[in-house]
């Protein structure tokens, strides 16, 4: 583990150092959730059936945004490949980049939700809402960090990367929305049903597959 | 410092051993059936003009690109089939520095050393900053260095884990007369079995033993001691 520790000390002490990332996410998901806002002028009961969406969509874009940007300045600086000439397994440096994907997710979910709480005058079943969230911003942290580290050596990465995280990303999805709906609700996890499953089996599959063929993605 | 980067075993008997080695980048062949060997401790120069396919090769050498065709074994480890053993072996400096921008030189060379599994205590580090005289810019940011220092900093990165391969890609770039002389010495003095890129042959020329002569992605010459002077002028 301590290759995978190693690459994320060094992420989070750059990321701390320019700010980058989690400055330009952060303002980009309060913008978002401020759109919806002024846009969707809501009853609170209607706010609960549309928020889990407006705030799935500010969590997914607002992530997107710092997941095309991790990769692209190893890519761009040459760094990736200093890492790639150490012997360590692949699939280690997919974790590190997965664990810090899920952080940076987790910090604009940090940002978003409680941005949500106040426009919409919403509260939250916040045991079911972490679990959601850490679920769904991990399935789409490990698609993301693939997909990524894909998109990085194409010219239209920007473009690219929804295009092709979207898609595969879409059962966990609707399942953390659903979830996320349970909880604006104020139903507790065990009235989640199939969705809880979802959410888990889809971060199982995918991890594991991400961490199997990274070394064949990061390759030139 | 010379013993630092290790002896060559004794098997295999090549240090470098590269067989009809091909290279393509979508339909552009920048390597065509390359062969030739590098004994240990043999200090080869790479010669060629721009897209000769200088870089392309040592990057296959260094495991960063996969070979289309052919074989290539470095220290004993394929390229293709044993890419951590390779890793483990080789030292690599490219035209990019490897080094993070907005850490210190001695931040970049610690994440290095954990990346490799080498012990924290640093005596070899050390030295290696004494001797490119990084010890002023240890706890500089990277980006606020000169393209020369950078390339010392990128030197003693390559060198951390002692490889017993060094592949150099214009190892040269950016160091004054006093950076380039310590360079050069330190290299004369080490054990390792080099490739060194470059369009200065003579710059190197007290260096090397073997000169490897690429055209267009395919070996004209790989002259050995007497043939290095008539190389060095084509060049």
């Amino acid at each position: 583990m301590s290759t995978v520790s190693t690459i994320m000390w060094k992420d989070l002490l750059l990321e701390l150092r320019t700010r980058e990332v989690i400055t330009s996410t952060a303002v980009f998901a309060l913008l978002v959730a401020l759109t919806f806002s002024f846009a969707l002028d809501l009853k609170q009961d209607i706010a609960k059936q549309v928020v889990p969406g407006a705030l799935w969509v500010t969590l997914i874009f607002g992530g997107l945004l710092g997941l095309s940007r991790t990769l692209a300045a190893e890519r761009e600086r040459g760094t990736l490949d200093g890492i790639r000439m150490a012997p360590v397994d692949p699939g280690l440096i997919f974790l590190a980049k997965f664990a810090g994907n899920l952080l940076l997710m987790l910090w604009v979910a940090l940002v978003t939700v409680p941005a949500f709480c106040i426009f919409f005058n919403l509260y939250f079943e916040w045991v079911g809402l972490t679990v959601a969230v850490i679920l769904g911003s991990a399935g789409l942290a490990a698609v993301g960090t693939v997909f990524a580290a894909m998109a990085t050596s194409t010219r239209a990465r920007e473009a690219l990367l929804p295009a092709l995280l979207l898609p595969i990303a879409t059962p966990v999805v609707i399942a953390a929305v659903r979830a996320t709906e349970f909880s604006v609700e104020g139903r507790g996890i065990d009235q989640w049903g199939v969705w809880l499953s979802v959410l888990i089996v889809f971060d199982i599959v995918f991890i594991t597959l991400s961490y199997l063929v990274f070394e064949f993605v990061i390759e030139e | 410092m010379a013993d630092n980067l290790g002896s060559p075993p004794a098997d295999p008997p090549a240090a470098v051993s590269v067989s009809d080695l091909s290279r393509r980048f979508d339909e552009q062949p920048a390597l065509v059936g390359v062969s030739f060997q590098l004994a240990w401790r043999d200090r080869a120069l790479l010669l060629g003009p721009n897209g000769a396919g200088k870089t392309t090769l040592l990057r296959v050498l260094a495991t960063l690109l996969r070979p289309s065709a052919g074989q290539a074994v470095v220290a004993g480890y394929d390229v293709v089939l044993q890419v951590e053993g390779v890793r483990r072996l080789v030292g690599y400096v490219g035209h990019q520095t490897f080094l993070y921008d907005d850490l210190t030189v001695a931040e970049n060379l610690r994440f290095y050393s954990r990346l490799y599994g080498l012990a924290d205590d640093g005596e070899h580090a050390d030295r290696l900053v004494n001797l490119f005289d990084l010890n002023r810019s240890l706890n500089h940011r990277v980006r606020t260095l000169s393209r020369g220092w950078q390339q010392r900093a990128a030197l003693a990165r390559a060198l951390l884990h002692r490889p017993k391969v060094l592949l150099l890609d214009e190892p040269d770039t950016g160091l004054d007369k006093v950076a380039f002389a310590t360079m050069t010495d330190f290299l004369a003095s080490s054990d390792c079995t080099m490739l060194i890129s470059t369009h200065s042959p003579d710059r190197f020329e007290r260096l090397a033993n073997r000169v490897i002569r690429l055209e267009r992605g395919r070996l004209v010459d790989s002259g050995v001691n007497g043939a290095l002077r008539p190389a060095v002028r084509v060049n």
